[in-house]
Formats: C-alpha cells, sequence, structure tokens
C-alpha cells in the first residue's frame, strides 16, 4: 500500500502517474473514452503497471492513494447533458439566471469574437423557464424577513416540478447568505417529501452575495449532479473490483482533493478542474526548486492555458465563467487563448496578412501532415516543415506525419497568397503563435500587477516545449523550466495535491469591524472545513487552516483578496489587514489608486488543508555535463538567426541524466514531446530530471 | 498619408522598415495594450457606470489624433478622444506639450461626447519625438450645474448646463497639480466618486503610455510608427473591400427624440461602391439644450454603428474607417449643434438616435445583400432609460446613483434566429446590469420584481428580444427626495421593425402613489405586479422627469424591446407556441401580433383559427391600405 497513482482524464488522452516509496515516477498515456471515462481511466493504470511489469490487480492492491481529476462534469455541461432540474427562487426575480445580467451573451467570448454581435448568444439554458417558480418569501439586506416564506405555496411548487419529472431542484433566494432561513425549510421539506431527488441550496453551495452568480452555482450543481454521481460511483466500483482499497480521492477545481464520496454531492466544484493540476504541480516542483514566483503555461492541441503561482501559492479567482454562466466559486485562475498545436493558419480577407488561431483543426481532421483528412496548415504543419519534428518519432513513432502534406497546405494557404517561400511562411505561423503566448503571459502577470521578469516560467503540455524558448525569450523571464514527465504534468500535480475544504460566507460590513463578529464568522467557517475534512479521512493534528476576507473600497465594485492572520483579532491585527489590503490594492492598481473611502468587508473565506503521507521525490548527484551519450542523430532544422536550415544535434530526452548541459541549438526529444533549444540558449538537466532553459544568453 | 496607398506598399515595401509578420504582431499587441489600459481603468473606477454599464472606453491614436484602437466599449468615445487631441495639438505650443503631460476636457464644441464624458488623453514621447497618443474617458454621475445628475432639466442653452472645461493639464510632466483637482472636484456633488474616477483615467493612461514606450525601444520607433499607419491603412481597405462586395443603393431612417416637442433624426444613407455616405442634414432644427450632440459625437455615433454592423470579423480601428466614410451634417441641427446650444443629456438623445438611426439604414442594406444576410440584425433597444437618483441612504450618508438596468434592453431580431431578451445594447456589448444585492446594499431601495417583459420585443418572423420590467419600492431610508427619469422612445418605439417586422414597445415609467404596499407585505404578500396594489398611478407622459418617490410609492419601469425581422404572419406557429409556454409572448399578443391562436388548455396550436386569423389579418391590411401619396406625407412617417 505505499504507491501513489494519480490519473488525470482530459478530452483526448488520459495520463497516469505513478510514485512509489522510493519517490520513483512512473507514467503512461491511454485514449480517453467519452463514452464512459472510466474505462479510460483503468487503462492508463493498466498500461503503467505493465510498465512496471504489474498486472492491473498487483498495481492497484499496492495503491494507497489513488487521486483523479476528471472532466465528465465540464463535458456535461458542454453537451448539456445532465439532469433535468428544477429551481424555486423568490417571486418576481424568477428570470435572474435567464437575464444573466445581459453579459451572459459575452461571457468567456474572446474579443475578436465580441465584435461579431450578430452571432452573440444566451447560455443554452441548464433549466428551462417552465421549471423556475417563484415562492412568496422576502429578505432584505439585514437578513431581516420582510415576508416570511409561504410554505404552502413553496410545497405546491415542489409538487409541480415533481409531476414535471426533475430529478434535482437548486433553490436561490435573495439575501441566503446572510438569512439562510428560508432556504433551509424549503429545502427540508423536499428532503423529508421525496427523498430520492437531488436537493442544492444556495446557502450550502456558495453562500456568497451577487444573487445571479449564486443561483447560477446552484442550479448547476443540481444539473451535473446525476452525471457527477453515476460516474464517480462507476469508477468506485471498477477499481474496488481492480482490488483497490481505499476509496479514491477528486481533484477539484480550487485545486487539493476531495474523497469521492463527498464530490458526488458538490459535481460543481468539480467544473474547469482541468487546468489545475498542472498548476498545482508547478508550485509543488516550485518549493523542491525554490520558486515562489511561476507563470505556468501549458500549450496543447487547441489552447494556450496561463495559470500564476505567488508567494508559493496558486492564484485563485472568485468569479469564474462556465460555458457563458458566471459562478461565484473560488477557483485556480487559469486563462486560456485559442492557440496550440493545432490552430490554423490562415490569410485576412481585404489585407493579405497572415493570422494564426483561434479555430483549430481539432483531433479530427487534425493538421495537413496526419494525412487524416486535414487541408488547411496548423502550427503543427509549420513545426515539421521548419524540421523541428520529426515525422517518423511524432509519439514515438506512434503516428507517421506528412512533411509534403504540411507543406503542401502552407504553400496553398499561406505561401502563394503572400509571396513568401514555404519555409519563410512556416516561419511567420509559428512566430505569429509566439507572439500571442508572450502577449497572453504579459496580460496575465501586467495585467494583476506582477512584473513577469520576476517569475520563473513554466512549460507543459504535449506542446510547451517546441514553443517556450521563443515566448520567455520574449517575455523575458528569469528561469524557464520545462519538468521532468512534462506531457503528463497535470496529473504529477494531482499526485502532488492535498485534500483541502474550501468554506466561504458573505456577510457586508463597512470598517471599523468588530473583531467579535469577524471571529464568529471565522469560527464558523473553520468548523465546518475541519468536518468536511474530516470526512475526508484527516486526522485533526493534520489540517492546519488559513484565513482570507474580500475587501473593496466603498463605493467600487472589484474585491481583492487579503490573508488574515490566526490568533485572536483585535484592532492592531485589523489595521494590520486593513493595511495589506491598501499595499495589495496599490500594488495591484498603480501607486497614487488608493482612495480615501471606506474599507468593506464583504466575503469571508476559510482554507483547510490536511497533510497528507505521501512518497517524496529525492534529488539525483549531479552527474557529467557533456550530454553526447543522449545524441541520437544530427537533422537539418531551420534557425532562422543561423541563417535557414543548419545540422542540428537531436537528444533523447529519457538518455539526458542530472547534470547534463545541451547548448543550443538542439532539439530534445521524448516519445510525448519535443523541445527546441535556440542558438543562444541553454537546457541543463536539474538533479529531479527537470529541464531549465536558460534564455538570457548567459545573463543570469 | 493618404487612403490611396495600398497596404502591401506600405508594409512590404515603402520604407521597407515592416514586414508582414512583425506587422501583425504590433497590431495584436498594440490592441493588447489598449484592453490593458482599459482593465486598469475600471478597476480603478469606483463607479459602476465604468463598470456595470461600461460607460467608458480607451483609445490610442497617432500623432496627429486620428484613432487606430478602440475597446469593446461604448464606441463612440473614439471620436470625443480623437477630437480633443487635435484640438491640443491646434491650440497648445509644441513646447507646451511634453512627456509626462496628461491633459483632461469635458468641452463637447472640443470633443467630449456631453460634459458627463470627461476625455483625459496624455501624449506618449520616444526619445524625445511625439509618437502616439493614448485617451480614456468614463461617464460622470454628477459635474455640477443647477440639477443633479446629467439631465439639466430647464436650460435653454449650454449656459445653464455643466460648467465646461476645455483641454487643460492635470498632470505635467508626472506632477498631478492639485490646483486643477481641486478646481475640477469643486463643481461635483460627488467629489469622492468623480476624484476615483479621475485617477482611474490618468492610470489607464499611464498604461498606455509605458507600455507604448516599452514597444518601440523594443522594435524601434521607427517600426512602430509605420505599424500605427499601417493600422489605419490595412482597416481602410479592408473595409472598403467590405463595401464593395454589398450592394449599391439608398436607404433612409427617420428617428425621433422627444423633448419639448418632437425633434426627428433624418438620415439618408448611400453606399455607392466602397464609399459610405451618411446625410443628416434634413434632421431637426437644434433646440435650446439638453438634447443636442455637437458634430464629433455624430461622427461617433456613425463610426458606432457602422462597427458592429459591418466590421464583425476586422480589427476597430475607427480612423481607417473614418478615410472611408463620409458623414454630412448642417450646423444648428439637433446632431451638429451650433454654440451656445446645450448638450447635457447628447449620448442617450443626439447621439444615440444618430446611431440607431445609421443602424437602421444599416440593417436594410445587409438585408439587401444574400452574401450578408447572416449579419443582419434589426433594431437593438431603441431609447435608453436612465434613473438618477439623489438622496441620503440607509446609513445616513448623502449618495448619488445611476440605476442603469434598463440597458438589458432587447436586441433585434436576425436573419435566421429572434433578437435575445434582455440582450443588451448595441453600442456596449460587454455591458453588464448590477445584482440587486448589490443595488439593495448601496442604496435605499427593495426590488419587488426584476422580470423579462413579455411582448416587449417586436413581432416579426423573427421577433425582437424582450425586455425587463422592474418594481421597487424605498427601503432604509424615508423617501427618496430626487428621482430624475429620463428616456427618448416614449411616445413611439425607437426600435423599429425592419422587412415587415413590428417595432418593440416604447419606454414606460410610472409611480403608484400611496399604495398599499406595506400592509400586503406584512401581510405576507409579495406585490410583484401594481394590479394587485390600491393607489393612483401616475403615468408621466413626459420623457424627462424630476420627481420624488415616498415610503408608499411603487415606482414601475419598462425598458425597450428590439425590432423585428419579417412579417409575423409567417412565423412558424409552433415557436409562438413555445414563446408563449416560457412566457415570452401572451395568448393576446400572439393572437393580434402573429395570428396565431393558442388553445390553452390543451396548450397546442389551434389550427384552424389560426389560419382564419391569419386571413382576417391580411383582409384587415388590404382594407386599410392606402395608395402612397399625399395623405401619407401628411402624417410624417416613414
Amino acid at each position: 500500500m505505499d504507491r501513489l497513482v494519480a490519473v488525470d482524464s482530459g478530452g483526448t488522452f488520459t495520463d497516469c502517474v505513478t510514485l512509489d516509496a522510493a519517490g520513483r515516477i512512473g507514467s503512461a498515456k491511454a485514449p480517453s473514452t467519452p463514452s464512459d471515462f472510466s474505462e479510460g481511466v483503468v487503462r492508463s493504470v493498466a498500461r503503467a503497471a505493465a510498465g512496471e511489469a504489474l498486472g492491473l490487480d498487483d498495481l492497484l492492491a499496492r495503491t494507497g492513494l489513488f487521486c483523479h481529476g476528471t472532466t465528465v462534469a465540464t463535458n456535461a455541461l458542454l453537451t448539456r447533458s445532465g439532469s433535468a432540474v428544477g429551481l424555486v427562487t423568490t417571486r418576481g426575480h424568477e428570470d435572474a439566471i435567464i437575464v444573466g445580467r445581459t453579459i451572459q451573451k459575452a461571457a468567456g467570448v474572446a474579443e475578436s469574437e465580441l465584435s461579431n454581435l450578430a452571432h452573440l448568444e444566451k447560455a443554452v439554458p441548464i433549466v428551462p423557464r417552465p421549471l423556475i417558480k417563484g415562492v412568496t418569501e422576502r429578505i432584505d439586506y439585514r437578513g431581516s424577513v420582510v415576508v416570511p416564506i409561504d410554505l404552502d405555496e413553496a410545497a405546491g411548487a415542489v409538487d409541480e416540478l415533481v409531476t414535471a419529472g426533475v430529478e434535482a431542484i437548486a433553490v436561490c433566494f435573495l439575501w441566503s447568505f446572510l438569512n439562510p432561513e428560508h432556504e433551509r425549510v424549503v429545502a427540508d421539506l423536499i428532503r423529508s417529501d421525496h427523498p430520492d431527488l437531488f436537493v442544492t441550496a444556495s446557502c450550502e453551495v456558495a453562500p456568497v452575495i451577487k444573487e445571479y452568480e449564486r443561483c447560477a452555482t446552484t442550479v448547476l450543481n443540481g444539473y451535473l449532479s446525476r452525471t457527477t454521481h453515476t460516474y464517480i460511483s462507476r469508477l468506485q466500483q471498477r477499481l474496488a473490483d481492480g482490488g483497490l482499497a481505499n476509496d479514491p480521492v477528486i481533484m477539484q477545481s480550487i485545486g487539493g482533493l476531495t474523497r469521492a464520496e463527498v464530490g458526488k454531492g458538490r459535481a460543481v466544484t468539480l467544473l474547469g478542474s482541468g487546468p489545475t493540476g498542472g498548476v498545482f504541480g508547478a508550485a509543488s516542483l516550485g518549493r523542491l526548486i525554490g520558486a515562489e514566483n511561476i507563470v505556468t503555461t501549458d500549450v496543447g492541441g487547441t489552447s494556450f492555458d496561463v495559470g500564476l503561482v505567488v508567494d508559493g501559492e496558486p492564484l485563485v479567482v472568485g468569479t469564474p465563467v462556465f460555458d457563458k454562466y458566471h459562478t461565484v466559486l473560488p477557483v485556480i485562475d487559469v486563462v486560456s487563448i485559442g492557440a496550440g498545436g493545432g490552430s490554423l493558419a490562415w490569410i485576412e480577407p481585404g489585407t493579405g496578412l497572415v493570422k494564426v488561431g483561434p479555430q483549430s483543426a481539432g483531433a479530427v481532421p487534425g493538421p495537413a501532415c496526419y494525412g487524416a483528412g486535414g487541408t488547411r496548415p496548423t502550427v503543427t504543419d509549420a513545426n515539421l516543415v521548419l524540421g523541428r519534428l520529426d515525422p517518423d518519432y511524432f509519439l514515438g513513432g506512434e503516428r507517421r506525419l506528412h512533411v509534403e502534406g504540411a507543406s503542401e497546405a502552407i504553400e496553398t494557404h499561406v505561401a502563394a497568397p503572400t509571396g513568401l517561400s514555404v519555409t519563410e511562411a512556416a516561419m511567420a505561423i509559428v512566430d505569429i503563435l509566439d507572439a500571442r503566448m508572450a502577449d497572453l503571459v504579459r496580460m496575465s502577470t501586467i495585467g494583476r500587477g506582477y512584473d513577469p521578469r520576476e517569475f520563473a516560467l513554466f512549460a507543459f503540455g504535449g506542446a510547451g516545449p517546441l514553443h517556450v524558448g521563443a515566448y520567455a525569450a520574449d517575455v523575458g523571464t528569469r528561469l524557464t523550466v520545462v519538468p521532468t514527465n512534462s506531457a503528463v504534468f497535470s496529473a504529477f500535480g494531482i499526485a502532488a495535491s492535498d485534500p483541502v475544504a474550501v468554506v466561504q460566507a458573505s456577510d457586508p460590513m463597512v470598517a471599523p469591524f468588530e473583531p467579535e463578529r469577524l471571529e464568529g464568522i471565522y469560527a464558523l467557517l473553520a468548523e465546518s472545513a475541519v468536518e468536511e475534512l474530516g470526512a475526508n479521512g484527516v486526522a485533526p493534528e493534520d489540517i492546519t487552516t488559513s484565513r482570507e476576507v474580500e475587501m473593496r473600497y466603498r463605493g467600487q465594485v472589484h474585491e481583492v483578496r487579503v490573508p488574515v492572520p490566526g490568533g485572536p483579532l483585535g484592532g492592531e491585527s485589523l489595521a494590520a489587514v486593513m493595511e495589506e489590503f491598501r499595499r495589495r490594492y496599490n500594488r495591484r492598481y498603480g501607486p497614487g489608486a488608493a482612495a480615501d473611502s471606506a474599507i468593506e468587508a464583504r466575503t469571508f473565506v476559510v482554507r483547510g488543508v490536511g497533510r497528507q503521507a505521501k512518497p517524496e521525490l529525492r534529488p539525483a548527484v549531479l552527474g557529467p555535463e557533456d550530454p553526447s551519450p543522449a545524441l541520437a542523430s544530427r537533422r537539418q532544422v531551420y534557425f532562422r538567426p543561423l541563417g535557414g536550415f543548419v545540422p542540428t544535434p537531436v537528444y533523447r530526452r529519457e538518455l539526458l541524466r542530472p547534470g547534463n548541459s545541451v547548448a543550443g541549438h538542439a532539439v530534445i526529444e521524448a516519445v510525448d514531446t519535443t523541445m527546441v533549444v535556440h542558438a543562444d540558449q541553454r537546457a541543463d538537466i536539474d538533479a529531479w530530471g527537470n529541464i531549465l532553459l536558460d534564455t538570457t544568453g548567459g545573463e543570469r | 498619408m493618404t487612403d490611396t496607398l495600398a497596404p502591401e506598399d506600405l508594409i512590404a515595401g515603402g520604407n521597407g522598415s515592416l514586414d508582414p509578420v512583425t506587422f501583425e504582431i504590433l497590431r495584436s499587441r498594440l490592441s493588447a495594450i489598449n484592453d490593458e489600459a482599459a482593465m486598469t481603468m475600471r478597476l480603478v473606477s469606483g463607479s459602476p457606470v465604468a463598470n456595470e454599464a461600461y460607460d467608458m472606453n480607451v483609445g490610442l491614436m497617432d500623432a496627429d489624433g486620428d484613432c487606430f484602437a478602440i475597446g469593446m466599449y461604448i464606441t463612440i468615445h473614439a471620436l470625443a478622444l480623437s477630437s480633443t487631441v487635435k484640438d491640443i495639438r491646434q491650440r497648445f505650443a509644441a513646447a507646451d506639450v511634453g512627456p509626462g503631460d496628461v491633459f483632461m476636457s469635458n468641452d463637447p464644441y472640443v470633443g467630449a461626447c456631453h460634459q458627463m464624458d470627461v476625455a483625459v488623453v496624455a501624449p506618449i514621447f520616444a526619445g524625445g519625438r511625439l509618437v502616439a497618443w493614448t485617451g480614456s474617458t468614463v461617464h460622470q454621475i454628477d459635474l455640477g450645474g443647477p440639477v443633479e445628475g446629467q439631465v439639466q432639466l430647464g436650460a435653454t442653452s449650454i449656459w445653464s448646463e455643466q460648467p465646461l472645461f476645455p483641454p487643460i493639464k492635470i498632470v505635467d510632466a508626472g506632477e498631478l497639480r492639485p490646483d486643477v483637482e481641486r478646481g475640477y472636484l469643486r463643481r461635483t456633488r460627488l467629489p469622492h466618486l468623480v476624484d476615483l474616477d479621475l485617477k482611474a483615467m490618468i492610470a489607464g493612461c499611464n498604461v498606455g503610455v509605458a507600455r507604448v514606450q516599452d514597444l518601440t525601444g523594443r522594435y524601434g520607433t521607427d517600426v512602430v510608427l509605420a505599424a500605427i499607419e499601417g493600422i489605419n491603412v490595412a482597416t481602410a481597405a479592408r473595409f472598403r473591400a467590405r463595401l464593395a462586395e454589398l450592394p449599391d443603393g439608398t436607404w433612409s431612417h427617420r428617428g425621433y427624440i422627444e423633448y419639448d416637442e418632437v425633434y426627428p433624426v433624418v438620415v439618408e444613407m448611400t453606399k455607392d461602391g466602397d464609399s459610405l455616405t451618411f446625410d443628416y442634414t434634413k434632421s431637426a432644427d437644434q433646440a435650446g439644450a439638453v438634447i443636442n450632440c455637437t458634430r464629433p459625437a455624430c461622427v461617433g455615433a456613425v463610426v458606432a454603428a457602422v462597427l458592429p454592423y459591418l466590421c464583425y470579423d476586422m480589427a476597430w480601428s475607427p480612423a481607417g474607417l473614418q478615410r472611408a466614410i463620409d458623414v454630412r451634417t448642417r450646423e444648428g441641427t439637433v446632431v451638429h449643434a451650433a454654440w451656445p446650444a446645450g448638450t447635457s443629456k447628447a449620448t442617450t438623445t443626439g447621439s444615440f438616435m444618430a446611431t440607431i438611426s445609421a443602424g437602421v439604414c444599416l440593417s436594410k442594406l445587409l438585408a439587401a445583400s444574400e452574401g450578408h444576410l447572416r449579419q443582419f440584425m434589426s433594431t437593438w433597444m431603441g431609447g435608453l432609460y436612465v434613473e438618477d437618483l439623489f438622496g441620503i441612504d440607509q446609513r445616513g450618508e448623502f449618495f448619488g446613483a445611476a440605476i442603469l438596468d434598463a440597458m438589458a434592453g432587447g436586441s433585434g431580431a436576425r436573419a435566421f434566429a429572434d433578437g435575445l431578451d434582455a440582450g443588451g445594447f448595441l453600442d456596449s456589448p460587454s455591458a453588464i446590469i448590477a445584482n440587486i444585492e448589490d443595488i439593495e446594499y448601496s442604496y435605499p431601495v427593495l426590488y419587488l420584481s426584476r422580470r423579462i417583459q413579455p411582448d416587449t420585443g417586436g413581432a416579426g418572423k423573427y421577433r425582437g428580444g424582450n425586455t425587463l420590467a422592474m418594481t421597487y419600492i424605498v427601503h432604509g431610508a424615508e423617501r427618496l427626495p430626487t428621482k430624475i427619469l429620463h428616456a427618448i422612445g416614449t411616445y413611439q418605439p425607437g426600435s423599429v421593425g425592419v422587412a415587415g417586422g413590428y417595432p418593440s414597445n416604447t419606454n414606460q415609467f410610472v409611480i403608484k402613489r400611496d399604495t398599499n404596499v406595506r400592509d400586503l407585505l406584512a401581510g405576507g404578500a409579495v406585490p410583484d405586479d401594481l394590479g394587485a396594489l390600491d393607489g393612483e398611478l401616475e403615468i408621466f407622459a413626459d420623457p424627462i422627469v424630476k420627481t420624488s418617490q415616498g415610503p408608499d410609492d411603487v415606482h414601475r419601469y419598462v425598458a425597450m424591446g428590439g425590432g423585428g425581422y419579417l412579417d409575423p404572419l409567417d412565423r412558424e406557429p409552433e415557436l409562438v407556441l413555445a414563446d408563449y409556454v416560457v412566457g415570452a409572448v401572451t395568448a393576446a399578443h400572439a393572437r393580434d401580433a402573429y395570428g396565431v391562436v393558442i388553445d390553452i388548455d390543451e396548450m397546442c396550436v389551434d389550427e384552424a383559427a389560426t389560419d382564419r386569423r391569419r386571413r382576417q389579418i391580411r383582409d384587415e391590411r388590404r382594407r386599410s391600405a392606402t395608395v402612397p401619396g399625399a395623405a401619407t406625407r401628411q402624417r410624417g412617417s416613414t
């Protein structure tokens, strides 16, 4: 029972990482199985087991902790295959989730698509209007009851929903985060009359001010309940049948794990958890190698995802958007643009300029070089034409790439219309993509008040190492890291995570704050965080909690998260919290931006983390610098500063040893990823097996 | 540089300093810089106007003041910033414009859309050379004048509206001028809020300056300058190519501004080859004050319509467009005010109707083009209702607020689908309305309801989007002493239908006085509709009203839906039934406008009755039809 297994199940691939007591890492990939994702999960574990010459049941029997990241909730939302859910809400306010503050049509839409007004659409409703029932009740901004709940009317509304065949009911009333009484009695009423229905009340899921976002969060939880429940149960069964003794744990979008049994009731907290593993993995790896501030970049086939780790902690956003619905859930803040290996290159009509993305060739037909019917050129085609990818060693040779197909697509669609040669056109495609990636890294750091040059940049995902040399140099980051197992890094991040419970509640108030009132709020929140971790099997002595508050200047709209120190609160510690608010505010909005208006505290957060025994990674002793034992071949690769195609050494990633140093220009190939080292760059293998890329031309 | 230059001359050849790849990279980077400036400004601004209505914008201008990048917010501001820079270039000695300077102005005769839209602009220097300008603007809630808020009721000229200031230097070589700041804040009833917005606009400019300087440092000043000019040339070329794809012709529209009398805004749009002309010269003579807009605002209004209708797939560079658009106006009209006509409410009257009217012409142009029919949109919410509140809040402090829920108007019907219910408004795709909990926490009100109002979108084969209706009472204070309610489209709908589609509803605001609402609440009922209340209904006939609200008064307003497209008698009866089921149309409206009779017990379409009803409506139309001629013209409608 000394093994840790982590599986990250994505749209196309399911990645598995294993860790043994000695800190040795194994990994495997299997195709995802959308009809029943649990099948792909088990297959990836079987492949990892085979890699260690074990059977699936041998590995599972030895596994103490089985961690899992899943996209089933995200998929159910995107394909609108969730439960029939009804909504009981305050009379007069039934349309809030449909109005969507009118921004719903633009939520999560890229700037470039926003100008196409005729084609903006609101969310495809997860709850149809006839299944929204208004009930007489009203609570005001102080939490006082203006009109008591009409229980007969509520019971009638519930009966109508049941007759209409709902599987789940969401309850969301105005101001319920200050006074949950009305929601509680209605939820209790449904639970006692209809024990088979899934019931979710907003005061349980997200007791936070902002009725639209809170309502959307609550309805999403009901909508996703059945799919998530069914999936997790199936997985539990398959794994138990295979010999796993413990309940698996599931990755949440806030980062951190929760027991599968707990996750079943809180489907909404699994939404968008896909990119979270990578950011947590970076934070964890950062602790090992001494990087506290990190920009994470994950480059896949269709998207480029950027996250931040600041002072060792992943950055959190409080109102994430899921398929046009704004919600109020703290989640790891990951910004995404449509740019990846599959991004299509095209010519803008009227100007003849080269553009790349945001449209992608997708998995089918894929890039032209796949020879699977794609005729339009992609970034992967450009990389192939430039010699950066080896046509015979893509996915370790599993897929042969067609250079002629790639050239022809680039010739037809980019080179001929612009008068560039095929090589120049391919280079233009890569340059434009690299620049867009650098722009997003810059926007994600500078736009939040951080200087990217003070950050380490981590690159992972299948295509990250191909491009990172260019965009890291453009941004000017001081240290660039391509982690070991970069192609399955998200699964590694899941393996490195701890059980986490994040509990929040709004209670808006204006300074000066009463310490007793804050203590009371935090005590309640801490209690439920500890209780939730207890349900995860974490012993009380292994739990640490931390507190935060969302504050703003009175009259402003935007909130800033500020840590609140542990221990009893008093005048002095509260003054320090307000000072920290001003400091963070200034850092984000510039010196002098701070106002002299009153400060408001709005939402209070407690984060509980359970320490969990995990195998530790052990550093290797650094060997010689000379990488030549890993040299596999030389081939012609295009480097513009070197004047074109030049003979370039190609190293095998798995043969490079800690201490080795690869001077650019070079290519480093693994089974699942390829890295380009540019002429003035150097790639060193560190004691943990990571590649540290120096893009500063030796100035570091 | 002239617009006859082809983009490839400038980019590939010309001075040879800019290859197409660098150009594409710089273009995207300049647009990212502008986005970042907008983000910064929004975050610093305290005002819900900037953060929710997004009644704000940022722009980048070339050294001469032509705007080459504008944000996805209220687009009309592009011209305001541009005109303000041009005025500074003309009036200030070159030596008085230096690095670290920031200027501000609220003068509509210089460039601001109206006095409330303060424009803040800053020159960008690189190596001692003026290379570009950055600018930002946020609508202010109060800048003085006899009446609280923007609408200067009773004003007869600009002398009785908010004080004006042509461009003055607010930051001098990096130092904020406290005397100018103090003078500015002295005039407002809300100095805290106005100060925060001033800092926000300066912060937005600072970001723009710093990032463009990074760019010149990295790529060289000449390359960046070539890219800026390249953007204008490329946009003009792309836009002319778009025009060439569209049919030639002349389309016209007549919109109305209700004030002391009704002022028509008349536009004739002619599309000929690759040029586009908007002729507003037949519009009404100006009013004394309040509703007029100046010429820069009218040109900006045209750009604000052209961008979403014709530039849906290209970078938004207003200067590039202007090279292919001709806007003709006559001085002394509501859309080209002559000094000293007042303009305090211009953005929801003169320039708003100029945008809507241009939009109607553009929608007709698209409706006539098979190739671009999928981009067609009937009229979006054609009159914005705004409510300014002033009083003492539940914490005993003076407050001023703009309630902007009415921004959730209906969008126009499309050629393949209905308009969006509570879809927003054309000028600001990112606009967002406040949560009721946030409104009730900040101001002394309690909403009894905020719902989508059925039948407000114009009927059509594809219908316009429905809009919102709200009711609220005073809560946490004795009364709301000052409420200024204002809108156009109160006599007749601004959202007209196109090609046989019907118009939307009108803007409606009423107060039911001295009702039994408190008794009903105490008795356990929530009266979510005025019909449930006793009391006296006060219907405001005027488009602008200053009033107050007492403890037993219930305020209700209905915003405006979007226009329809094609004859509603051609709408699939099953779609009308589906609308009935979700509450988007009532059975009466289904019968009257669509000729669809719904069997309410069976929840199905009564096909025979529908057939009869549709024939009956067609017969009525035939009977009431008149030969076009003198009689029709006298009615004065289009």
